[in-house]
């Protein structure tokens, strides 16, 4: 090795990048150039100096000021929407409330609710278009409240208004084939009523489910 | 129970874990202030700099490829946000001083006349870093006390290997220079 490969190679020793073949031919070198052994204990002096440049103290305030503002970082994150989840909540949401319709069929639902509201002179002489839809409601409230608490129990908060308005979106859809054959005898308004109901409950159950649910979960951050 | 990786943490971190970030920061924090301070010259800023960075890793972890280690990564936004913060408040005539700077903070530690020794050492070692080049300083500082290799320092720089070989070699050719005018 030349004095002048020699002398480009010092900085890179003195980080250890100089390995095998190149490393050994190096140090031979040393053993018989002065002139380039005086140059790395000069460099190395350099290089040493450097090295005890002291590690400066952080405030600690620093440190809680960043990890606060992650913290906001991270309540602020935009909705995520989870199409998995989502669908699953969906169909989950859908077996339940057709599980509901077979033991507790629409029109005796409906018969329920005319009977039920019959002695309040305030719903008196309500058409059955509306009581078939407040009938819906239930049909659609209760299975989403219910899975909406235990998806916000299972998920994180971020995105629980957007995930729970889907879900109540695609319960909706899906019930709707279900309903329109199901009720297939009723008159097309009736029909219309109970899927505005089921509609409606589904998406408030929904957002309820959710508030109820992330009310008691921890938090994710 | 084995120390969880980096990676690991980065991953675990881009799946919303808010303890694996934390875990990250204290792995990093104390390496990223003290280059920070060496690499800027200024507390003030470095202080600054160095809550961006950890913001921006925590804002940008789902654009974290596992194929880059963590600390290049780290590293690699600190630096461009300090170029980005230099570009913006770069007016003629504005220039960081490094000994104002330092200065303004009280030495927590006020001592005997060694203390002072120390602190004058310290200075010179600040003025003849800061007086070399932006690369210069950061690779020299990363490869001295991040103990990065120059393969790491290139993908940081966004330059070669060998670049990087070249400049190592120069930065402490001009720091040496500095250090005994
Ligand atoms: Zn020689």
């Amino acid at each position: 090795m030349q004095c002048q490969d020699a002398q480009a190679l010092m900085t890179a020793y003195l980080s250890d990048e100089v390995v095998s073949i190149e490393r050994r031919e190096f140090e031979e070198h040393f053993t018989t150039c002065a002139c380039c052994r005086e140059e790395l204990a000069s460099f190395r002096e350099s290089w040493e100096r450097l090295g005890r440049w002291p590690v400066p103290a952080m405030d600690s305030r620093i440190e809680r000021d960043l990890l606060a503002r992650v913290e906001q970082e991270a309540a602020t994150l935009g909705p995520r929407l989870r199409p998995v989840a989502t669908a699953l909540a969906a169909v989950a949401a859908v077996l339940l409330s057709i599980a509901a319709s077979v033991f507790l069929p629409y029109e005796r639902a409906f018969q329920l609710c005319r009977e039920g509201l019959k002695g309040f002179s305030v719903f008196a002489g309500l058409p059955d278009s509306t009581l078939f839809f407040i009938a819906g409601i239930f049909y659609g409230v209760i299975p989403l409240l219910l899975v909406g608490l235990v998806s916000a129990r299972l998920m994180g908060g971020a995105g629980a208004g957007l995930n729970g308005t889907a879900t109540g979106v695609a319960f909706a859809l899906l019930m709707a084939p279900y309903v329109l054959i199901v009720c297939s005898a009723l008159p097309g308004a009736f029909t219309a009523a109970i899927l505005g109901g089921i509609a409606l409950g589904g998406l408030s159950g929904s957002a309820g489910g959710l508030w109820l649910g992330s009310r008691t979960r921890r938090p994710a951050w | 129970m084995k120390e969880p990786s980096d990676l690991e943490l980065m991953l675990a971190v881009k799946a919303g874990d808010r303890t694996a970030f934390e875990q990250l920061y204290r792995r990093y924090r104390d390496r990223l202030y003290a280059f920070l301070v060496r690499y800027t010259g200024d507390p003030s800023s470095a202080q600054d700099l160095f809550q961006e960075t950890f913001l921006r890793v925590f804002r940008d972890r789902a654009r974290y490829e596992p194929r880059a280690a963590f600390a290049t990564w780290l590293f690699t936004i600190a630096r461009n946000l300090f170029l980005d913060s230099v570009k913006r408040a770069w007016t003629p005539g504005t220039f960081i001083e490094p000994e104002t700077a330092t200065l303004s903070i009280p030495d927590p530690t006020p001592g005997p006349l060694e203390t002072l020794a120390q602190e004058e050492a310290e200075a010179v070692l600040r003025r003849a870093v800061a007086s070399l080049a932006e690369e210069d300083r950061a690779i020299l500082l990363l490869s001295r006390f991040e103990g990065l290799r120059y393969r790491e320092i290139a993908k940081i720089l966004g330059t070669s290997e060998g670049a990087v070989k070249v400049r190592a070699h120069r930065a402490l050719q001009a720091l040496r220079r500095a250090l005994t005018d």
